[in-house]
């Protein structure tokens, strides 16, 4: 007689094919366990955060405190991040038609509770490349210098370039970015007299929008710039977005404008979270 | 030998880990390789009695949390997987390394296409699962042929 090889009865499989294809559908279409994943993330980059912070940093700071360097190492370190700071001021203070209304002063922006709008820095804590590059989802960690803040969630971020996407979830101060080129993200945009929804294509930098020739007759030509239009209330208005890249024939009358994005999230380390009150 | 629970998941882990770094690099040439994926294969391949529908749903699941995908896709091709390799458990001893390793050539393109079909949508690309079976299955025949041919600095003298 025949020897059947172990473990090969169909039955159970099924069970769990079926179980598995479940689980698929809601988180797939409800995002049934994104509570669970941002808890894994966050206890996870918590977990790394206080190891690199409190065992690894003490022990690789002994060499530099025994040679007494550990005081410009720290003030080399300060330097740094107030130039960022700086960086990022800067290009807010070029933009400031679009991130603040008219009667905020500009003096007291930065962190400062007592403004009714006020940004908040943020270092990076996790990013994914690896999605970034291959896939649709394009989205990243990042760490408030500041401590707990609340009121984070749906803003915008950005870095000294530009805008980068805005917060989708907020659970112990680490914060879930989702970037301009994810593919279920999408954001107002305009040139001239030309509107449309941007939504990400799922490559590093890369946006676009569908129209119709019907409707639009060459309405933007490539290398023109965009900027965001402020209309779905989350982006301010009026800020340089990136440049057309190319525009393409889909037949039926559509066309699709490619546009390539000015600010690069892996270009730097500090983030700047734009919070409206 | 058997191998433990613990060694499994931290091979796996370590694989997913290198998968990310180098699947940077490989995917500007349109190649993935799914490296924890085909360590999980691996050891349901060397296996002797091959991984339970339970075992390899949960290796599945694990899989799907550290790599912060939808929940169930990889417990759905790990579990799918893991029948298919324990079906031909017999019939692989008749096969060539090179038939073996088209194989797993094959397991791991079906992989990269059912996981692009929920996370890399966008830009689904035939190009690039025709490069990776390639590629998938060079690697797997490298290894084979390696652990037959590597350079041996000590003869065992059992009989």
């Amino acid at each position: 007689m025949a020897k059947h090889a172990p473990n090969t009865s169909i039955f159970p499989f099924i069970i769990y094919v079926l179980l598995a294809s479940s689980l698929i559908y809601l988180d797939y279409s409800f995002s049934y366990f994104s509570k669970t994943k941002n808890i894994y993330n966050s206890s996870i980059l918590s977990t790394k955060y206080l190891i690199s912070n409190f065992v690894f940093e003490p022990v690789i700071s002994i060499p530099s405190s025994l040679k007494s360097k550990s005081q410009l190492i720290e003030q080399n370190k300060s330097l740094k991040t107030q130039l960022n700071k700086e960086q990022v001021a800067k290009f807010i203070i070029s933009n400031n038609e679009g991130f603040f209304l008219k009667e905020d002063s500009l003096n007291n922006f930065i962190e400062n509770n007592t403004s009714s709008n006020k940004v908040v820095f943020s270092n990076l804590a996790r990013f994914n490349t690896n999605d970034y590059f291959c896939c649709d989802s394009h989205k990243m960690f990042i760490k408030t210098l500041s401590g707990q803040n609340d009121t984070l969630l749906h803003s915008p971020v950005i870095n000294s370039k530009g805008l980068l996407g805005q917060v989708i979830s907020n659970k112990n101060n680490i914060q879930e970015v989702m970037l301009l080129s994810d593919t279920r993200h999408s954001i107002p945009i305009f040139s001239n007299n030309f509107h449309c929804n941007a939504r990400g294509l799922g490559r590093p930098l890369a946006i676009g929008c569908e129209y119709s020739v019907l409707i639009w007759d060459n309405p933007i030509e490539v290398g023109q710039e965009i900027y965001s239009s402020g209309l779905g209330g989350i982006y301010p208005n009026g800020v340089l977005l990136g440049k057309v890249k190319n525009i393409v024939d889909r037949g039926n009358a559509q066309r699709e404008i490619i546009f390539e994005l000015t600010a690069d999230p892996l270009e730097e380390r500090l983030f700047a979270i734009m919070v409206k009150k | 030998m058997k191998d433990s629970l613990f060694k499994i998941l931290f091979l796996i882990v370590i694989a997913f880990n290198i998968e990310s770094y180098i699947n940077i690099f490989l995917s500007k040439f349109y190649i993935v390789i799914p490296l924890s994926f085909l360590t999980y294969s691996y050891f349901a391949y060397k296996s002797s009695i091959g991984f339970s529908s339970s075992s390899s749903f949960l290796f599945g699941l694990f899989v799907d949390l550290i790599s912060g995908t939808f929940i169930g896709l990889n417990a759905l091709v790990y579990s799918i997987s893991t029948y298919i390799i324990n079906s031909y458990r017999y019939v692989f001893r008749l096969f060539s390394y090179l038939q073996i390793s088209i194989f797993f050539g094959i397991i791991s393109t079906v992989y990269i296409g059912i996981t692009h079909l929920f996370i890399n949508l966008a830009n689904y690309s035939y190009l690039t699962l025709s490069i990776s079976f390639g590629i998938n299955t060079l690697l797997s025949l490298l290894i084979s042929v390696i652990r037959v041919y590597r350079p041996t600095f000590y003869k065992s003298r059992k009989l």
